[in-house]
């Protein structure tokens, strides 16, 4: 029974904290990564976007996008504020560890 | 024994389910932003589902660049009285009601200038001073008429758009319509253009950041806030550099070119999403002095003022504790 408990409180706890990035097309999600359990650096090629998976972090390494601010936005790690390439209609979001619910700007 | 045990298991299941309340978030591109709907509760699937078909449809009516949308029409048939919906009608009235109480430094009549300078297009440049002075001579708040029966007409050779409260309007709608589905707590981020609906899950307030306009990513206060829209204008957001020159896309409609003052950003916080929406641009392009004046003659709305010199004026009723920089209250 206190195993059962504390399963289901790690469980919680980590779904809670984990950092999953979430990669979309449009609004259609093409990858999902939890960003904890990455243990070595690797790209991922969405032929107008190249996006770079981390430990912990994602970035927009490169885009064939005019103004490149989704590449200028730099590593992000938590949510909030998310990497957006407008003219590719690529978006990145980090799910998990937070501290706000959402940002103006 | 064995009851004892499946009495223990229910509470565990029922305390697994109680921390996690249900909720659903929708991520889609509209009105040229990106926009995320997050709700929780019971049905907050179909609460999404049904704010993204709500957005899309208030998208079609307020886009200037078809011809077939209510603005599209309004703009093609200038001098003429054109059909509309009730919410192209509504939007329009807020941004008269802005327009007049900003004296003119809200319009959306300004849209051809805007227009000129390209912020929608891949080149933007600065216009020849020539093109401007043309345009400006259809810029007006008074150009702009509504009829009866949901009918609205510009003067002649004006042209409008909705870009700068469309969002607004569309995140207070959306709250609405969340609110009717049974959705008593609700994110509505549409391009960092945020409406908060009730309260967490928790019954804490949201935790709300106002972007840091000298810093990609970071945030420059934290505001706890429940029930409003919170709007923020920035010179960050959408600018270009000509001859070593940055050109941002606030305009002044009174003169034709961005808003020069001691600016960087501006947030409204405040419950109706189209004002807050309209009047950040508005407070922008009046500067600090004319938007603290504004801001005691007619209350009614929050705000955050972020100057060029990394200095921050925040109106009384924000707490404003985890400001980043130097801080200053307008009483």
């Amino acid at each position: 029974m206190l195993v059962c408990v504390a399963a289901i409180v790690i469980m919680q706890t980590t779904a809670q904290t984990a950092h999953i990035a979430e990669i979309y097309r449009g609004n259609e999600l093409l990858y999902s990564v939890d960003l904890d359990a990455v243990t070595e650096s690797y790209t991922i090629d969405l032929g107008t976007n190249t996006v770079r998976i981390e430990n912990g972090r994602i970035c927009m390494e490169s885009a064939d996008c005019p103004d490149k601010l989704c590449v200028k936005r730099g590593a992000v790690s938590t949510g909030a504020l998310p990497i957006v390439c407008l003219p590719n209609k690529i978006y990145v979001t980090v799910t998990g560890g937070g501290s706000y619910d959402a940002v103006s700007g | 024994m064995k009851k004892i045990i499946c009495l223990l298991m229910a509470a565990v299941v029922s305390l697994f389910c109680g921390c996690t309340p249900k909720s659903h978030t929708s991520h889609f591109f509209a009105m040229d932003t990106v926009m995320t709907v997050t709700a929780y509760g019971d049905g907050a699937k179909d609460a999404c589902q049904a704010a993204e078909k709500l957005i899309f449809h208030l998208a079609s009516l307020a886009d200037a660049y078809d011809e077939k949308s209510d603005i599209g029409k309004i703009n093609s048939n200038s001098g003429k009285y054109v059909t509309v919906s009730n919410s192209t009608v509504e939007q329009i009235e807020k941004a008269k009601e802005i327009c007049e109480k900003s004296l003119g430094d809200y319009d959306i009549t300004v849209h051809s200038v805007y227009d000129a300078w390209g912020f929608t297009k891949e080149n933007a440049k600065v216009p020849e001073d020539e093109i401007i002075h043309q345009l400006l001579e259809k810029v007006g708040g008074e150009r702009v008429h509504i009829g009866e029966n949901n009918t609205v007409m510009v003067d002649s050779g004006t042209q409008i758009s909705l870009a700068s409260i469309a969002k607004g309007y569309a995140s207070q709608k959306v709250a609405q319509l969340l609110s009717e589905k049974g959705i008593s707590s609700a994110v509505i981020d549409l391009g960092g253009n945020i409406y908060v609906h009730g309260k967490k899950a928790d019954g804490e307030k949201w935790r709300i950041g106002v972007q840091d306009p000298f810093e990609n990513g970071g945030v420059a206060v934290t505001l706890s806030v429940c029930d409003t829209a919170v709007v923020t204008s920035g010179s960050y957001q959408r600018n270009f550099t000509e001859n070593g020159v940055m050109y941002h896309h606030i305009i002044d409609p009174k003169i034709g070119y961005p808003a020069d003052n001691e600016l960087v950003s501006v947030t409204v916080v405040c419950e109706d999403g189209a004002y807050a929406d309209g009047l950040s641009t508005a407070l922008f392009v009046m500067g600090l002095d004319c938007g603290t004046e504004f801001y005691k003659e007619n209350g009614g709305f929050e705000a955050v003022f972020i100057t060029k010199d990394e200095k921050m004026y925040v109106t009384k009723g924000i707490d404003a504790s985890s400001a980043k920089y130097d801080l200053t209250y307008i009483e």
